[in-house]
């Protein structure tokens, strides 16, 4: 299928080739047949791209600083690995992976930092378990795992990424004190249960979890409201330009196909009526990603001392809610254009419609996210001196 | 005073920039002057218009507007992502920028394409505010049809001879020069044999300018008439008869500026102010006044993408122009229309306090946004064939 290329250029050399890597690499191991496959619910679909995505780019360590043993980058090349795979409608474990790296690593404390050390050199599959349905980001606002002389206790009715997760790593308090509970699932027998749930997107099957009884290993955190309101903010960019791809690769379709199918003697896309529909889900979209990168950015500026997540987590939630916006206009309208065939369980479309209704969803809805941007706009406002508005007499 | 925060790494270089010129505001412009989105000083009073004149010269003479030009033209070397961040200050804090056409339209044409003799005669006055530009690009007969414009400038000697007529000149009432766009090969049809002439609109005989009074009650347009009005050949930029290239490159000019995402930016959040002054805020309104504040940053977001691609290479992707105009013209619109929503009846009578704008006069100026610089409808044409490459 021809295709038109889409998206800015990227800033560094490290992001170009890493673009480029991941879609050599997609394009001889995942086609829409794959995807297919996986939609039809063959779960060993996906292993030989996950094994790939593990052992021959590590995708695992992406996020890990290198004197953990990882490849030291940030959240702009998180991006550009969850645009593409996004693109290619390719499952993966980016987004436990990035999170639990970020966690672990911007704990401060050396018993993590020694752990995420050895989840690089064993590959081990982690991920963070925040309930999925949470717009907060605030750890005082969720019920984490209480954990008392009896041992834990909590549940989540949704998590993404922890099915096939060797490692958890759960919010918890113990008393006035907040951190982590780290679930080894490969030593863990009772005490933990997993279970799959309802869900839209087959390329993340989510979870629900129960702790019960004395399991896992307590680790307090010296900033755990910081802490977690990062990895999540992290989660929710992953998530963006997971959503981003997503888009891209419906207006890559549409175009495509818009360009080639006839009716009245020309192509469709010919007509204007048609034309415009597919010009706006591609201005929302260009919007929606730039976004994207710039709270990327902003976030790996963060990370690196010259930025305040006060102003990292409204650019998250915009991103978060126009990407989200953007996949579910491009995704419809793609639908649309492909007349009835956009309807077919053969045209893979679907994919990204329903990747849509899951992972807007994910981390708070668009409208959740707009409501916190409104009221840190709000609280902003309130220390702004001068400028008073008032009804003229 | 409050300033706009970027969310961008900034340069230790930058952030003393932004530093500097919001306490040079703070000095120096006072918030009774403070104007509209969506307006030109250009609309203003007459006293109102010669105050911002005069402090538009003073801020260029202090190095404040035209920074990414070559100092030898009195700008300081600085790259267009540099002058983006003073713009968009400028923008939140409502300075009015007369001159827009001088500054950001013709001015990187003439740096482009302008002979040696051009730039020094024109550029410097751009900037002091002492040659005031309109552009004299749409027709009776030519709207969105662009090129079927009919304005003949005929080649007689060491001068063209320019007949017919432009309307919806924006600026032209305050303006003494307009780059005007007109057919030089009399043969020709549609792009073709077009050029683009600089017309002293004051001292040629057979210019005629008449005000046109617009729905906001002010003069915003004007329309004029050329009768064997004629213009010395110098005044031709770049080649003779191919001047819709370097008329594609002004507009593009015009359409990827930074200042009305930062000016809407302002416009939300006073209207953030406005609303919470008034009463408890529900959970639609944070929701709707969030949605804003988001389009708004993406629109930003683009426009730094823009500033950076043209900083790191001279370019920027071709659709990028129309995709930011199209996400500022609906967003002019749709901001002003939640302001009339939010603020009910009240919206004529609030204003902030000592200010030069409220946002009824926003709610009025914002139907121009989508017509301004080409019509919504033609950047979804120029998206759709010319970059993803759809049939017309």
């Amino acid at each position: 299928m021809p295709h038109i290329a889409l998206g800015g250029e990227d800033r560094t050399d490290e992001q170009r080739d890493l673009r480029m890597e991941l879609r050599r690499l997609l394009t001889r191991l995942w086609s829409d047949d794959h995807a297919r496959e996986l939609a039809d619910g063959d779960r060993t679909t996906g292993a030989k791209l996950a094994a790939v995505l593990e052992h021959d780019i590590a995708l695992g360590a992406l996020l890990v600083p290198e004197e953990l043993g990882g490849h030291g980058g940030g959240c702009v090349e998180a991006a550009v690995a969850a645009e593409e795979l996004g693109a290619a409608s390719a499952p993966s474990r980016l987004l436990g992976d990035a999170m639990s790296a970020h966690l672990l690593a911007t704990s401060g404390d050396a018993e993590l930092h020694r752990r995420l050390r050895r989840v690089v050199e064993d590959g081990v599959p982690a991920a963070v378990v925040w309930p999925a349905q949470d717009a907060t980001w605030d750890l005082h606002q969720i019920h984490p795992v209480e954990i008392t002389g009896a041992g834990a206790s909590g549940r989540f009715r949704y998590v993404a990424e922890a099915l096939d997760a060797a490692l958890l790593l759960v919010p918890a308090r113990r008393g006035a004190e907040f951190g982590l509970l780290l679930l080894d699932l490969s030593r863990e027998g009772s005490g933990v249960e997993l279970h799959p749930a309802k869900g839209a997107d087959v390329l993340r099957p989510l979870g629900g979890l129960t702790v019960a009884g004395p399991t896992g290993e307590w680790v307090g955190l010296a900033e755990p409201q910081r802490v977690f309101t990062e990895t999540v903010a992290l989660g929710a960019i992953v998530l963006a330009a997971e959503m981003i791809g997503a888009a891209r690769s419906c207006i890559e379709r549409m175009a495509t196909y818009a360009g080639q199918r006839e009716q009245f003697g020309r192509t469709i896309g010919s007509f204007q009526a048609l034309r415009h529909q597919i010009v706006d889900a591609l201005v929302a979209w260009e919007a929606a990603r730039a976004m994207t990168y710039r709270a990327a950015a902003g976030f790996a500026a963060m990370t690196r001392g010259t930025a305040r997540i006060d102003d990292v987590e409204p650019m998250a939630r915009m991103a978060k809610a126009a990407a989200s916006d953007a996949l579910g206009e491009a995704s419809e309208t793609c639908i649309h254009v492909y007349g009835a065939i956009g309807f077919t369980w053969e045209n893979p479309v679907h994919l990204a419609f329903k990747r849509w209704a899951a992972s807007a969803q994910i981390f708070g809805s668009p409208t959740e996210q707009r409501v916190r941007v409104c009221q840190h706009a709000i609280i902003n406002a309130g220390g702004r001196a001068g400028g008073a508005l008032r009804v003229a007499g | 005073m409050r300033s706009l925060t970027t969310g961008l790494a900034l340069t230790a270089q930058q952030a003393e920039m932004l530093d500097e010129l919001n306490r040079y505001l703070d000095e120096h412009f006072p918030p009774e002057h403070e104007g509209p989105s969506g307006s030109t000083p250009e609309w203003d009073s007459d006293e109102e218009y010669e105050w911002n004149r005069r402090f538009n010269a003073r801020l260029a003479r202090d190095g404040w507007l035209t920074v990414h030009w070559p100092e030898e033209y009195g700008g300081r070397g600085l790259t267009p992502m540099d002058n983006m961040l003073v713009r968009e200050q400028l923008s939140y804090r409502r300075v009015p920028i007369c001159n827009a056409n001088g500054l950001d339209m013709l001015a990187p044409i003439l740096l482009q394409l302008g002979t040696k003799e051009q730039k020094d005669a024109h550029l410097r006055k751009i900037a002091l505010m002492e040659e005031h530009w309109c552009q004299g690009f749409s027709e009776p007969e030519a709207g969105s049809d662009l090129t079927s414009l009919r304005t003949t400038a005929i080649r007689d000697g060491d001068h063209y001879v320019v007949n017919g007529s432009k309307i919806w000149t924006g600026h032209a009432m305050r303006a003494e020069w307009m780059i005007l766009l007109a057919r030089t090969d009399p043969e020709s049809r549609g792009s073709r044999g077009l050029s683009l002439l600089m017309v002293d609109l004051r001292n040629t005989p057979g210019v005629e300018i008449h005000p046109i009074r617009s729905m906001t009650g002010a003069v915003t347009f004007c329309q004029e008439f050329f009768t064997d009005a004629r213009v010395p050949v110098e005044n031709l930029v770049g080649p003779e008869h191919e001047g819709w290239r370097a008329s594609q490159r002004l507009l593009e000019h015009e359409r990827v500026r930074a200042a009305n995402s930062a000016l809407y930016r302002r416009d939300v959040d006073d209207l953030v102010e406005a609303v919470v002054a008034r009463d408890v805020v529900d959970r639609a309104t944070q929701a709707a006044l969030g949605h804003m504040i988001e389009r708004v940053e993406c629109a930003r977001a683009l426009t730094y993408d823009i500033a950076t691609e043209l900083s790191e290479t001279g370019r920027f992707a071709p659709h990028a122009p129309s995709v930011t105009k199209i996400l500022n013209s609906r967003l002019g619109g749709d901001l002003t229309r939640l302001a009339v929503d939010l603020l009910g009846l009240d919206v004529c009578s609030y204003r902030a306090d000592d200010a030069n704008w409220d946002f009824y006069q926003e709610f009025l100026f914002s139907p121009v946004s989508r017509l301004g610089g080409g019509s919504t409808e033609i950047h979804h044409d120029i998206i759709g064939t010319r970059y993803l490459g759809l049939e017309r």
